[in-house]
């Protein structure tokens, strides 16, 4: 817990804990008095869901509709269970996913391809 | 995998390899040794190695190889590290496939349902509060992305937190088709602090070409700016 001035400094924190040994997740709760994250009250919709009372059964529920969830929907379909996959926006593979780029290479070697982006090219 | 997924799926894989460009003395010996300890099977022995040494398809190449690949490379790349077997693929159209092979497979996806608040129930089931209904589940698996953090404190479970970050990707016109061959890299670099998160020049399936991303922090997990300077 804390605050700083700077957004990057609560970032730099996180990176200085994840970076001591043996330290494999780190909670950051520091704020900065840069950016205000504004956290809005659920809980008037959620006491009006509970009123409702419409309650449906899964057997298996997974939360996000991008590449991870719809694979791991794939994968678990084959077995007979019911299950539910939610996604909070208009369609599947709206945010991270569709935005991104995909390179895989056979065996997976990682971040070999991490680089400065200083190539460049010939104007023609 | 994604071979055998594509062909099952019916997306496109396309396989045109990686190339990583060096322009350093330095750079190039790094490579010799690899190359060695890939070729003598020494490199299985060191442990961060072993994932390396089983990526089939590695190519070492020279300046002349090198201009030849990849004529319009700017200044004088002095050698090459070619990874042969890397496949691109098209995101969207993947997940897209996977949602409908689910679907006609029997799983049902609601959309435009948020999740609001996960409660534990006594017979050790989640009853997840959605904003449409409360649907009781034996087993939650949490694959929210970028808001994975804030799901799972929803179950007091409070393992990480995670620093958003935007980036911005320059997407090329087809007519530029055959400008590069395959996405090309300089050697990395793992400082942070720059705003790249790698990258440089990569390539659709379709044969558009990409360059970047960028990388920026942002304290907004939902933020898609895109500024000039990324550009």
């Amino acid at each position: 817990m804390g605050m700083v001035d700077l957004w990057k400094e609560v970032v730099e924190a996180g990176h200085l804990a994840a970076g001591v040994k043996g330290v494999k997740n780190v909670v950051n709760d520091i704020i900065s008095k840069e950016f205000e994250i504004e956290k809005t009250d659920k809980s008037g919709k959620i006491q009006e869901v509970k009123n409702n009372g419409l309650i449906e059964l899964s057997d298996v529920l997974i939360i996000g509709g991008g590449v991870s969830g719809c694979a791991v929907a794939r994968a678990l379909s084959q077995y007979e269970l019911n299950i539910l996959l939610v996604e909070k926006n208009s369609d599947i593979s709206e945010e991270a996913t569709k935005a991104n780029i995909w390179k895989h290479t056979s065996g997976n070697i990682g971040k070999t391809r991490n680089s400065e982006s200083r190539i460049e090219f010939k104007r023609q | 995998m994604y071979t055998q997924l594509s062909k099952d799926l019916g997306f496109e894989l396309k396989r045109p390899g990686s190339l990583v460009v060096f322009y350093k003395k330095t750079e190039v010996l790094i490579a010799r040794l690899l190359k060695f300890l890939k070729v003598t099977g020494l490199g299985h022995l060191i442990k961060p190695l072993r994932q390396f040494m089983k990526v089939p398809g590695l190519k070492w190449l020279n300046e002349t190889e090198v201009n030849e690949l990849e004529p319009n490379l700017k200044g004088r790349p002095i050698g090459g590290f070619w990874m042969t077997t890397m496949g691109i693929v098209e995101p969207h159209e993947v997940c897209m496939a996977f949602a409908e092979n689910a679907v006609e497979n029997g799983v049902e996806i609601k959309l435009e349902t948020e999740v609001l608040d996960i409660e534990k129930t006594d017979d050790e089931k989640m009853r997840v509060i959605t904003n449409h209904s409360i649907i009781e589940c034996k087993y939650l698996i949490n694959c929210a992305g970028v808001w994975a953090d804030v799901i799972a404190e929803m179950v007091d479970d409070r393992f990480y937190t995670i620093h958003p970050r935007r980036g911005a990707i320059a997407i090329f016109d087809k007519s530029r088709k055959g400008f590069i061959n395959t996405p090309c890299g300089v050697v990395s670099n793992t400082d942070r602090t720059n705003n790249t998160k790698g990258g440089g020049a990569s390539l659709t399936p379709e044969g558009n070409m990409l360059w970047g991303p960028t990388v920026t922090d942002t304290p907004f997990k939902d933020e898609k700016t895109v500024e000039p300077q990324d550009l």
